[in-house]
């Protein structure tokens, strides 16, 4: 039997791990690296690059290097994200043909599907390299508040990497199984998990090794990246006041700042005090300008103070949701590489009046939580139980254009769930099912999932036939919808397959594609 | 209580209808009505006893006397009549099944889990209907705690994810369907709200006087009245609706459920008695009635489909009658089109209102009809031809002697095939000599 690899798709970096010989191990890949930054790329040679590979070039070639897809997958083109997105990255975001956004590097269209596809296929391949054997089957994590939709795309995403996805698992709930909590007694556990573009609170229930997600809050548009830029901005200020020369529009400038912001965030954590260094940073008239500036671990902490309170909050309301005192959460798991910076574990400490578990890598655990999922699918050591819930609630539309919820959301499935409907109209024959998914109380802000019509209603006064409408979600995940006349017998349904954002046909088209690009490479 | 409380294969005696039962001719008491209602050929004296809230000896009672008056035949199980009517059963089953309760010829040693294991599920499927707090296996007065724990320890054995990639044959919706429902008790069990709402209902639909109706199983939680258990492969109903039920389902003691139960047979025989004679209105008020009275019982339901078929059939005769006396033929052809509202796919009406609407020079709606009509019967020669000369009439030749074909090819030798040939061979002489 192949092995089962767990895969956390992150937004800024990927991580791979697997069992072996018992225990989960992090996989490293040709650089020695365990994590590999979520990046791709076409150098100017027309060579495609992922990775380390790709983050190294990304300074000079900007505008054909792909990062942070992940906020973009599964979205439409006209939503607020990929507006906000539009603004910040600088490669090129088009509309696809589905109204999905796409990704245009090198003259190339690239769905983001494809993107975190090839991201896949890397880590995929750093797998097999380590082990020595083909892999088939992983496990991928997701945020917990992924909709359907981009659950989807990132299953395609397995599809066209050439694995296929076992299961789609939270990234939260990753990381309590990797800490293997709750196997004997009951325990709550908070996961606050700051990554490197979103942020993430959960809190978990897990007990005699069932876990159970008890809520779930966040912010997807606040992660690390946001404190490297805060630390640019004031760096750019600094460089501005003592040399009068603004590099903000310098884009060569900007990319090696961010990187060296990055690395003096990380050497924060453990240092007091750390530098900047970029000589020619600019030229002038009067020569070439370098960049030196000393930051403190004060002066960071000044500047990014509020988005650690702003995560505080959705902490705090994540807690209420959960109906729980702060106090009550027995552990408190911390995920993502921006916890290891001391206020952010100073302020969780206070919140919770407990210190966070420590032990696994941050950068990792979720990756390790994922091949541990894998491994309790397939192997016939089942001491663990996941058991999986909806993220959105899932209605029908009512004839007067409100959503009446049937599935709420976090409910666990397997699930089936009925509930009776009648006409509005005297001698109504037939009745369109619009099936939805989402929170809000209007039908049109939900997604659609998909319609049909429940025909050949015997003439009635408007009111008296029964319509009973059934929702019915499997282990998998798949929707089944089904409408039944309660006076007839009559029933209609349909299987809600949610779609990505690609066809089938797209998909085994990309497919074939990228197996092709494994050929070059190896030779 | 009878020499049948003993032996664990007395217990699991499995009573089966007769063929060609007819229910009509014993004079149930409500205790027998409600019994007979259960009988199912797969649940056995045990499950009866547990399921109706009846003291042992009155099951015993009243299936003597339906196996006396012939209504039932007894299965014991083992027996040679188990083994003769599970003539499917594989070996290894037939041999347990004299302890189990589970219809021998489920099990299957060539799937992917244990025989101990698809028993476990038969089993646990067959009490699925069990009040909420004996599904989950927890105390009335569990606390909050004690129910989780309950809920993840059958999670842990009833998960469909525990068997993945297993080959579970039938087993793999039986455990999707505990699951679902083992998730629902705990849901329901869960909320405050509506775990009250189940210990209220619980606590108020004790037994009437003398503990006739009263049961205990010995070691076990009490079971107070009668479950109205859905048929299997009736959907779980959404939560509202099973609050609905439950009031229903314990509010009521089980004296007045299982004499509402005959009030409800006997509303049905009304019902169709006045069917039989014409008095559809009635009928269906009376099918209502019952429905409302027995609201468990399928037979209605489907009754009450039948009746509404047969009051709309009414309908449509009497409309058809009245346009064949009209005057206009306006009205006539409204009147036709009215009765089809109520009998959409009758083929007489169907082929007057074709007629009709020629004669008017309504040929849109001729077509219309037309092709429903082939679209009902299209085995019938004689309809396409319709179809045929309908679209001749519209001077859409092509598409008549295609559908003349369509015709011919079933029955070449029809004479209405025959007619419209000769019709639409005439139509294109007159309009080639015209041209």
């Amino acid at each position: 039997m192949s092995r089962v690899i767990g895969i956390d798709l992150g937004t800024t970096n990927s991580c791979v791990a697997v069992i072996d010989g018992g225990k989960p191990v992090v996989i490293p890949n040709t650089g020695g690296y365990k994590t590999s930054p979520s990046m791709f790329a076409i150098a100017a040679d027309g060579k495609r690059l992922v990775g380390h590979l790709a983050k190294r070039q990304a300074i000079t070639n900007a505008r054909n290097t792909v990062y942070a897809s992940k906020r973009l997958i599964g979205r439409r083109f006209d939503s607020a994200e990929v507006k906000r997105a539009l603004d910040l990255f600088p490669y090129e975001i088009v509309e696809g043909p589905n109204a999905d956004a796409r990704i245009v590097i090198a003259g190339k269209t690239f769905s983001c599907s494809e993107i975190s596809g090839i991201i896949l296929r890397e880590m995929k391949r750093v797998a097999e390299e380590y082990l020595g054997e083909p892999v088939s089957d992983a496990v991928v994590t997701v945020p917990a508040y992924f909709n359907d939709t981009q659950r989807q795309c990132t299953k395609d995403a397995g599809k066209i990497a050439g694995l296929e996805v076992l299961r789609i698992i939270n990234e939260p709930t990753a990381a309590a199984l990797a800490y293997g909590l709750g196997h004997n007694r009951e325990e709550k556990i908070a996961v606050y998990d700051l990554g490197g573009g979103t942020f993430d609170i959960s809190i978990l229930e897990l007990a005699e090794g069932v876990v159970e997600v008890l809520a779930t809050a966040g912010n997807t548009f606040l992660g690390g990246e946001d404190f490297d830029r805060r630390i640019v901005e004031h760096v750019l200020e600094l460089f501005k006041k003592s040399e009068g020369i603004d590099l903000s529009d310098d884009l060569m400038a900007r990319q090696r700042l961010k990187d060296a912001a990055e690395k003096a965030k990380c050497d924060l954590s453990t240092l007091q005090t750390t530098e900047i260094n970029l000589p020619f940073i600019a030229n002038d008239s009067t020569g070439a300008r370098h960049l030196n500036v000393e930051i403190t671990r004060e002066t960071l902490e000044g500047l990014v103070s509020d988005i650690v309170e702003r995560t505080m909050k959705s902490v705090e309301q994540c807690v209420n949701d959960a109906g729980l005192d702060p106090r009550a959460i027995d552990h408190v798991v911390l995920v993502g590489g921006q916890t290891r910076m001391p206020l952010v574990q100073q302020l969780v400490t206070r919140f919770f009046g407990k210190p966070p578990h420590r032990g696994v890598n941050p950068d990792e655990v979720v990756a390790v939580g994922a091949a541990i999922q894998g491994r309790v699918l397939v192997s016939d050591e089942r001491d663990l139980l996941l058991l999986d819930v909806t993220p959105l609630s899932l209605g029908i539309a009512t004839f007067d254009g409100h959503f009446a919820t049937l599935i709420q959301r976090n409910t666990t499935v397997p699930v089936r769930k009925s509930h009776v409907f009648t006409t509005t109209r005297d001698n109504q024959s037939a009745v369109k099912i619009r099936v939805l998914q989402g929170e809000a109380e209007r039908a049109d802000e939900n997604h659609m999932l998909g319609e049909f019509v429940l025909s050949d209603i015997p003439p009635a006064p408007k009111g008296q036939p029964e319509i009973e409408v059934s929702f019915d979600i499997d282990a998998n995940g798949i929707v089944n919808v089904s409408a039944r006349d309660r006076s007839t017998n009559r029933e209609q349904s349909i299987t809600v397959r949610t779609t990505g954002t690609l066809s089938e046909e797209e998909i085994a088209q990309l497919v074939r594609d990228n197996a092709d690009y494994e050929l070059p490479d190896e030779t | 209580m009878g020499s049948n409380d003993g032996g664990s294969r007395e217990q699991e005696r499995i009573p089966r209808l007769a063929p060609d039962l007819d229910p009509e001719v014993l004079e149930l008491t409500p205790v027998e009505g409600f019994l007979l209602s259960r009988i199912d050929g797969s649940t056995s004296w045990k499950t009866l006893c547990h399921i109706g809230g009846l003291a042992p000896h009155e099951v015993d009672r009243a299936l003597e006397r339906f196996e006396a008056k012939g209504v039932i035949v007894v299965e014991r199980p083992g027996g040679a009549r188990a083994a003769a009517a599970a003539g499917r059963a594989e070996p290894q089953a037939k041999a347990d099944a004299a302890k189990s309760i589970v219809p021998a010829g489920s099990v299957d040693a060539r799937l992917g889990i244990s025989l101990e294991l698809q028993r476990r599920i038969l089993e646990f499927e067959s009490g699925l209907e069990r009040p909420y707090h004996d599904l989950l296996g927890v105390e009335r007065n569990a606390d909050a705690k004690e129910i989780k724990r309950a809920y993840f320890r059958l999670s842990r054995e009833y998960h469909p994810d525990r068997y993945f990639r297993r080959d579970l044959g039938h087993f793999g919706a039986r455990l999707e369907r505990i699951f679902r429902k083992v998730a629902e008790a705990y849901e329901l069990l869960s909320d405050p709200n509506t775990r009250a709402e189940i210990e209220r209902s619980l606590a108020s639909g004790p037994a009437p006087s003398g503990g006739e109706y009263r049961h205990t199983v010995p070691g076990k939680a009490e079971r107070i009245g009668p479950e109205p258990a859905p048929p299997r492969g009736q959907r779980v109903p959404g939560r509202m609706e099973n609050l609905e039920r439950l009031r229903n389902r314990f509010r009521i003691p089980p004296k007045l459920l299982a004499e509402r139960r005959i009030r409800a047979r006997q509303l049905f025989q009304a019902a169709r008695v006045s069917a039989h004679e014409g008095r559809y209105l009635e009928a269906a008020a009376s099918m209502r009635l019952a429905i409302a009275f027995d609201p468990w019982e399928k037979e209605f339901k489907s009754g009450f489909a039948d009746i509404q078929a047969q009051v709309h059939a009414a309908r449509a005769e009497e409309l058809l009658k009245r346009a064949g006396d009209a005057v206009a033929q306006g009205e006539a052809l409204h009147l036709l089109e009215e009765a089809l509202l109520y009998r959409p796919c009758h083929v007489e009406t169907l082929r007057r209102a074709i007629a009709l609407s020629i004669e008017v020079r309504e040929l849109e709606k001729a077509r219309e009809y037309a092709e429903q009509l082939v679209e009902i019967a299209p085995d019938v020669a004689a309809h396409h031809a319709r179809l045929a000369g309908v679209l001749r009439r519209q001077g859409k030749r092509a598409q008549a002697s295609a559908a003349l074909e369509n015709g011919a090819r079933i029955d070449a030798k029809d004479p209405e095939i025959k007619a419209e040939r000769l019709n639409l061979h005439r139509s294109r002489a007159r309009s080639g000599g015209a041209a």
